[in-house]
């Protein structure tokens, strides 16, 4: 019996595929059918900033305006940043209570978005409220309340910042050593957010001062001598035993092969190890540091230090660029070495890479939003901190800290010395290729130095020298800071 | 209020839908060939209810905005479509009550989903496509009759091949241009386009091809002729449907071979293939671009595809609300995109369950036609199977940007009118063979019925065995054939094979007598008028089902016999008919399998029979109006004929017990019978190796013992 049916099994299969290829058939489709519905599921999860914020939505957008009414943004201490009235006519209507203070970061969502406005659209535009609320709403005919968005900035600090840049073109941003969050991130020029509608034209068209552009994060500027950071780094990195016995006589000039560099202003630096020249921000040295380099292992660091790629915060930003390769002419090479040529850097990235420096290697993702509740209060989404890598050791940090600290203590960064509390940074006075004018303003820093809290960068445009013009702005804000 | 109206809509909307799919899923694990569970009402209820509520949905949206004019078409048009499918759904019941339920359920959610959204993207369209569907169901309701009888479609695949080739080229050379393909031409006004409906000629055409055999040599010729249509298709540009040709190729082949191996060179073929095309075609090149990346042109070749996934992003979960969103900035929306609009208005979550029951439907179709046995339909059903599946894999896969769009239609869902009705006529031709299906059920079926005509004999003498004693036409010609004959066996095999033929009528017959004592409340006019036209139609059938009740109701007494005995046989692992054959020596005659194999046997030994049956019919015909009795009546009609016959049992027994060697010469033996058969019958050369090569396999006759439960239940009804 048992022989009989084996027979007639083998006799079923060899008889009968009809069934086992319609089986095979129908996991095939299966297999395909669920892979449209992860597709499309992972689409409508994640993708949905460009659904909310692309122009070309615009139709659709219109319609979510009139079942949503846009939800509240906060900052760190709960007052309000931008939040939805009704003016008489029942129109509804975006409020700026701040003004222009956070115009940047803060954004706007007349003619066009911006900013947070604009990034956190997909939630604001969206709410989060119950199944049952909804209807209830519906009932009363009245719009459902979008959701709420909770900033991590700082009045405080932003104000200081806004202040201390006054009438001066430029951006300041201020991030958390130990979390990346961004605490103030103003720029100069400004605008008014709550009147963008009647300013739009003479906004949108001043090609002079651009005051649409955040140069926070979107500003990109020659690092100057911030950039001696990097390279220091890199020598550090080759040299981490004898980095200390670094020697160079500055005759203010630097000649390599055919090219030359200078120190800035003229200076003579005369003998200096690799701190002096660091905190004396000596361009020969650093020129001839430059020289030595692996040109591919600094090619690596820089690339880790996400130079030439997109910074990866969830808001607008600039992509930094640099040249750095093992084909570059002995010019590019000198002029990259002092953070010239055609490096440019964001003020974002600059702080990202100090934040790495104090936070003792580590790079953490820098950012705006700290969490999206529901108007209902129910938790929508939550942001933590992102790690970035370790984009050094804690060894080559810890010198970096070292030299930095020096800058603050007996270089170009002085002015800084003397506060309440400690700093530690660098100074940039980055040469436009127009030289009639002044150079940008650089200062980028910690403090305080020995347990490094928080980051600030400041750039002001055509400001002078980094030390001079820079460092005293980093001042009043940090003075807000630990007020 | 309204705004609440609106609102709730859209969750029952999702709600009613995820029922829907949830109650098809469970149905799937029914056996649902039989279709007479409550599942099935349950089904069209919640699609009844779903598109109520839609019709309301939309409705109530025209009357928020203030467009009344709109929201009153949207109430009648409503009404008359529901009506409609309404009216179609009591037919088809009426008319074929052992269609695939699930097949038809899913289907008329399909329509119901397609009839809302065309009525909210364009009016005017939707009444035109309400048209054509209409005159879509209409023909379709013959179709699985047509399916069911004319088997002789099988010897017609070149001619659907030919046929199909040169309607291509015709558009190909006359054709107007659209959508820079040349795939569609004007008749009477009406676009026309015959790539869709050519879809169902081509898999018969390489079903015919197949279906004797899938030796490399077949399956040369079927993919070498398979080309051809390709290729027609390629330089009229219409890719789209040149891949779904391609696809349903692969399928058939695999599904005649049953080597897996076919998929994977088909799929190798199909890579080189897309490559080559994308090397020749600028505007395969600007479609595989853009699905790569449709954000950097959104202005131009990029707009397509970013408003559908803007639709879908918008309509986020829960959707805007049917008629409140903005699908229409999609172009082309009502055919490729129909599935970003639904997603956009009724939410991302009705499109899944949508998905879900696209899949549903697919499978119901694979497992239908996995169950058949007649190799040809399996086939051919296969291709039409995996021609629904591939559609909707193109048309949601491209909206949604899993793949490159190519510019296809969701079948049922879309605009356009040679799509809906192609789309239609495949189903009712999977509806017939899913007839054919259950005919083989009730035959205790067959392994190969058709194309191995020795085992038609084992089993179709059963029928034949049946409709020689009720039918006197088929015995005269017995006769005849006898005069005529080879010998006595050779003869009787002939003769067999045709009154299986009646046999299998009688099954119908015994539907349309079944179907025609219900009384339909069919109350829209056109309802009356369609049914009238299929009454015509089948006028001649009836009367045959009238006069021929006996072989209804005879045919219901067999297959409770036949059941019965799958029942008692349960323990026994071999349910072979070998093995019934023995059971009838010791059992008393209530084998149905046992009692026709004797009977055939026998027949070929007793020249007087056929008068012995004359007198049985003219008995026969007197009491099957009583009907009821019928029972009693066929059994012992069964004992005293099996009493005679003992003595050639003996003789059966004796190669019963060596079965497999026994059976494999016996099948070689009729193999040329049939062969002859063939000749005399159909006029077709059948090739004998093909022929033996399936025989081989052929030699065993399962009763399928997860139906014997249903066919029970049948025999109630009669
Ligand atoms: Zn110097």
């Amino acid at each position: 019996m048992g022989k009989d049916s084996k027979k007639k099994t083998n006799r079923e299969k060899k008889n009968d595929p009809g069934m086992a290829v319609a089986l095979t058939t129908v996991i095939l489709f299966s297999v395909t059918f669920i892979a449209m519905i992860i597709n499309v599921f992972l689409f409508q999860s994640k993708d949905r900033n460009v659904v909310y914020t692309n122009s070309y939505n615009h139709e659709r957008m219109d319609i979510i305006k009139n079942m949503i009414s846009r939800g509240t943004i906060y900052a760190a201490d709960g007052s309000v940043l931008a939040r939805s009235v009704e003016d008489d006519e029942g129109n509804e209507k975006r409020e700026y209570p701040y003004g222009e203070i956070f115009a940047h970061p803060v954004g706007f969502c007349q003619k066009g978005v911006m900013g947070l406005e604009r990034d956190m659209q997909p939630y604001l535009m969206s709410t989060g409220i119950g199944i049952p609320e909804q209807l209830g709403n519906a009932m009363d005919d009245k719009k459902n309340p979008g959701n709420d968005v909770y900033t991590t900035l700082e009045p405080k600090i932003q104000e200081a910042a806004f202040k201390s840049l006054g009438d001066k073109k430029g951006a300041i941003i201020v991030t958390e050593v130990k979390t990346g969050r961004i605490l103030a991130m103003a720029s100069t020029p400004c605008f008014d957010p709550n009147e963008i509608e009647e300013n739009w034209d003479a906004v949108s068209k001043d090609a002079e001062n651009s005051p649409l552009l955040n140069r926070a994060s979107q500003g990109l500027y020659p690092p100057g001598s911030t950039f001696k950071i990097l390279t220091a780094a890199e020598y550090i990195r080759e040299h981490p035993k004898d980095w200390e016995d670094y020697a160079f006589k500055c005759t203010g000039k630097f000649t390599y092969g055919d090219e030359s560099v200078n120190c800035f202003h003229g200076n003579i630096h005369g003998d200096v190890d690799l701190r002096t020249a660091f905190a004396k921000s000596c361009n020969s040295s650093f020129a001839n540091i430059g020289t030595e380099l692996d040109r591919k292992k600094f090619s690596k660091m820089l690339e880790d230090m996400n130079f030439n790629e997109k910074l990866p915060v969830e808001f607008e930003s600039s992509v930094s660029r640099i040249l750095w390769d093992e084909d570059m002419t002995d010019k590019e090479m000198l002029q990259t070495s002092i953070g010239q040529s055609i490096t440019m850097m964001s003020p974002l990235h600059l702080n990202m890479i100090t934040q790495a420096v104090a936070n003792d290697g580590e790079m953490l993702c820098p950012y705006l939003t700290e969490k999206v509740e529901a108007a209902n209060g129910q938790m929508i989404a939550s942001y933590k901190v992102t790690g970035l890598g370790n984009v050094m050791t804690k060894s080559e940090a810890e010198v970096l800290q070292d030299l930095m600290r020096e800058v603050v203590v007996s270089g170009t960064g002085d002015d800084l010395n003397g506060k309440p509390y400690t700093v530690a940074g660098k100074t940039g006075s980055a040469e436009i290729s127009d030289s009639s004018t002044l150079s940008h303003a650089w200062f980028t820093g910690y403090a305080p130095a020995e347990d490094p809290e928080v980051v600030i960068t400041v750039i002001i445009e055509k400001g002078g020298s980094g030390g001079a013009v820079a460092a005293p702005v980093a001042g009043e804000v940090l003075d807000a800071y630990f007020d | 209020m309204v705004l609440f109206l609106i609102e709730t809509g859209k969750y029952i909307n999702i709600v009613l839908a995820g029922l829907y799919c949830l109650f098809s899923y469970i149905s799937l694990g029914r056996k649902d060939e039989d279709g007479r569970n409550g599942v099935f009402h349950i089904l069209e209820f919640i699609t009844l209810l779903l598109f109520i509520s839609g019709v309301t949905d939309l409705a109530l949206a025209y009357s928020y905005a203030g467009d009344e004019v709109a929201m009153r078409n949207v109430i009648l048009l409503g009404a008359a479509e529901a009506a409609g499918m309404f009216a179609f759904a009591r037919l088809m019941y009426h008319f074929y009550p052992e269609m695939n339920r699930l097949l038809f359920a899913d289907m008329e959610f399909m329509l119901c989903i397609g009839f809302v959204v065309l009525m909210r993207l364009n009016y005017r369209h939707a009444l035109r496509q309400y048209v054509i569907i209409a005159a879509g169901l209409v023909i379709s309701m013959f179709i699985p009759m047509l399916i069911h009888r004319l088997k002789l479609i099988k010897k017609m695949g070149w001619i659907c091949g030919a046929a199909g080739g040169a309607a291509l080229l015709i558009v190909y050379i006359h054709g107007s241009i659209t959508n820079g393909a040349k795939l569609s031409m004007k008749i009477f006004g009406l676009t026309f386009q015959p790539s869709e409906i050519i879809k169902i000629l081509f898999a018969f055409f390489i079903a015919g091809i197949l279906y004797k055999s899938a030796g490399f040599v077949k399956i040369a010729i079927a993919a070498a002729s398979a080309s051809v249509l390709i290729i027609i298709l390629t330089i009229s540009r219409d890719l789209g449907m040149a891949l779904i040709y391609s696809v349903m190729l692969i399928a058939m082949i695999y599904m005649a071979s049953g080597r897996i191996r076919y998929v994977f060179i088909g799929a190798g073929a199909g890579a080189a293939a897309a490559t080559a095309a994308y090397r020749l075609f600028s505007h395969v090149r600007v479609r595989f671009n853009v699905w790569r990346d449709p954000w950097t042109d959104i202005d131009n070749t990029g707009y397509q595809l970013t408003q559908s996934l803007f639709a879908i992003g918008t309509g986020n979960w829960f959707g805007l609300g049917i008629g409140r969103g903005k699908p229409t900035t999609i172009p082309d929306v009502e055919d490729d995109f129909i599935f970003s609009a639904i997603a956009e208005e009724s939410g991302l979550i009705f499109g899944i369950i949508l998905i879900l029951v696209c899949l549903n439907l697919l499978i119901a179709m694979l497992l239908m036609v996995g169950r058949v046995k007649d190799r040809f339909f399996r086939i051919a059903g296969m291709g039409m199977a995996v021609c629904y599946g591939i559609q909707t894999v193109l048309t949601i896969g491209g909206g949604t940007m899993l793949i490159p769009l190519t510019g296809v239609t969701l079948p049922l869902v879309s605009n356009g009118g040679s799509s809906a009705m192609a789309t239609l006529l495949l189903f009712a031709v999977l509806q017939g063979i899913s007839l054919i299906r259950m005919d083989e059920i009730y035959d205790g079926v067959s392994a190969e019925s058709e194309d191995t005509p020795l085992n038609n004999d084992k089993t179709e003498s059963k029928k034949e065995n049946k409709a020689a004693h009720k039918k006197e036409k088929p015995v005269k010609e017995k006769k005849n054939k006898k005069e005529q004959g080879d010998g006595r066996r050779r003869a009787g095999k002939n003769e067999i094979n045709e009154s299986a033929q009646r046999a299998s009528k009688n099954n119908d017959a015994k539907n349309i007598a079944a179907a025609g004592a219900l009384e339909v409340a069919a109350s829209a006019a056109e309802v009356t008028a369609a049914e009238e036209a299929v009454d015509e139609v089948m006028e001649e059938t009836m009367v045959e089902a009238m006069g021929t009740a006996t072989g209804a109701f005879a045919t219901s007494a067999d297959e409770t016999g036949f059941s019965g005995d799958i029942e008692s046989d349960a323990g026994d692992p071999v349910g072979d008919e070998e093995y019934d054959e023995e059971d009838f020596n010791e059992e008393d005659f209530d084998d149905e399998a046992a009692e026709y194999s004797d009977g055939e046997d026998e027949k070929y030994d007793e020249k007087d029979i056929d008068e012995e049956y004359d007198d049985d019919e003219e008995e026969y015909a007197e009491e099957d109006i009583d009907g009821e009795d019928s029972d009693d009546d066929d059994d012992e009609y069964f004992g005293d004929e099996d009493e005679e016959y003992d003595e050639e049992d003996i003789d059966d027994d004796e190669y019963s017990d060596d079965e497999d060697e026994e059976y494999a010469e016996e099948d070689i033996d009729n193999d040329e019978y049939s062969c002859d058969e063939d000749d005399e019958y159909d006029g077709e050369d059948l090739d004998s190796e093909d022929d033996i090569e399936y025989d081989e396999k052929s030699a065993t006759v399962f009763p399928d013992e997860d139906y014997a439960d249903e066919i029970i239940d049948d025999d109630k009804k009669f």
